[in-house]
């Protein structure tokens, strides 16, 4: 069998031709398992085994160290550009598209890594998921959690989750970071609106929008804001 | 390829899934989605067979290319949250043989799998058919109602899973 071949299904008749049929060849091995009804068969996935294409990363850390889980994903197909082209229609009126679809890193990569690749959490033993492992960069980091008010107003670099508004469920949807702080009145004291740059998926552009202007359902999310600076009233 | 798998790797499909939140949520907007669930009702009704998802999955895989996104990689994905909850052992096969890939080109429905299968350790393992026949109300005595409940303890899990250990790996 040559690199990258199809892989042709064959079955054995028994159990005992099981050890005949397992075979190394010089690229992948060919696997043939064994079920309770005596139907051998080959791996579903074989063909793609036979690829041998090995995730790429790069080296990652914490500010104190940690290392980062992260993945650079292959060029995305033509079809990103469609998908793109209609969130902006269906849901980005008002967005400010500042970069076309480009592949490589998601959100979080974008916030945390400086768009140099995708950090996705999961997929591998001992990494945890993404909630977690975002959870897990912001306190390292040295972040904290404040609400966008008068008295600690949002800033730009600073970072903005949208969770699924059922707290049951702890799904992170998004990551974002603050740009800009926009008054909608010019020289009143307001209380100015955040406007985050955001990259909604590994294939997508990136937009400059309202933080509330997201393609989640209205109701369906809710937004945390981050950040990196000292507390009004403290040291962190 | 059956009609309805035919249709994870329409270009509609993934117009509707739209833009590709993280893991989790994805295995939660997939959830929701129509087609889907009348994909896991189909594999329970018997309407799309071990045969139909081995063949889907074979032809995906000719639409490999490698450096490029798989085109069908939503497709892979929806599937696994498809068969997700279904009780069949080729489900189960499906999840752990696409958990197990270390292919760039599709990790997001390896991400997908991973948290199916997950959630699906999570679920009970082993179910309680209960069988009306015939079906009250009605004269034709085809129908069978299938019910799953929890009844697995904990430690027969791994039991299961060791069903695909490869052989002589």
């Amino acid at each position: 069998m040559t690199r990258g071949a199809d892989v042709k299904v064959w079955t054995s008749k028994g159990a005992t031709d099981i050890t005949t049929t397992s075979r190394t060849t010089a690229t992948s091995r060919v696997l043939v398992f064994s079920r309770p009804g005596g139907q051998d068969h080959h791996n579903m996935f074989e063909p793609f085994k036979l690829r041998l294409a090995t995730p790429r990363r790069i080296a990652l850390q914490t500010r104190d160290g940690w290392e980062i889980a992260n993945e650079i994903r292959p060029e995305s197909t033509e079809m990103a550009h469609k998908k793109f082209e209609l969130l902006v229609n269906r849901a980005g009126v008002r967005w400010e598209v500042r970069k076309p679809p480009t592949a490589g890193y998601n959100c979080a990569g974008h916030v945390f890594a400086c768009r140099r690749t995708g950090i996705y959490g999961g997929g591998e033993d001992g990494v945890p998921g993404f909630e977690e492992l975002v959870a897990e960069i912001l306190e390292r980091d040295g972040y904290r959690r404040f609400t966008h008010h008068r008295g600690d107003p949002a800033h730009a670099g600073d970072v903005v989750l949208y969770w699924d508004s059922d707290k049951a469920r702890r799904l992170l949807l998004h990551v974002g970071m603050v740009c800009e702080v926009r008054k909608m009145i010019a020289d009143i004291a307001t209380l100015g609106d955040p406007y985050v740059l955001s990259k909604w998926d590994d294939s997508s552009g990136e937009c400059l929008h309202h933080f509330r202007h997201v393609p989640f359902e209205d109701g369906d999310f809710t937004v945390e804001f981050w950040t990196d600076r000292p507390s009004a009233g403290g040291t962190k | 390829m059956n009609t309805l798998l035919h249709e994870l790797v329409s270009e509609v499909f993934e117009l509707e899934v739209g833009f590709l939140p993280p893991t989790r949520a994805l295995r939660r907007r997939l959830q929701r989605i129509r087609r889907v669930k009348s994909i896991t009702k189909a594999i329970r009704l018997g309407v799309i067979s071990e045969t139909d998802v081995r063949s889907f999955t074979e032809d995906v895989a000719l639409n490999f290319q490698a450096g490029v996104v798989l085109h069908g990689e939503v497709a892979l994905a929806a599937l696994a949250v498809a068969l997700e909850t279904c009780p069949q052992d080729f489900a189960e096969e499906y999840l752990c043989d696409l958990a197990r890939l270390k292919v760039s080109e599709l990790g997001l429905a390896i991400r997908v799998a991973q948290e199916c299968l997950t959630a699906r350790l999570a679920q009970p393992k082993n179910a309680i058919r209960q069988f009306s026949f015939p079906v009250r109300g009605r004269r034709s005595s085809a129908e069978i109602r299938v019910v799953s409940r929890s009844t697995v303890p904990t430690a027969l899990r791994e039991a299961r899973t060791a069903k695909y250990t490869p052989v002589g790996a």
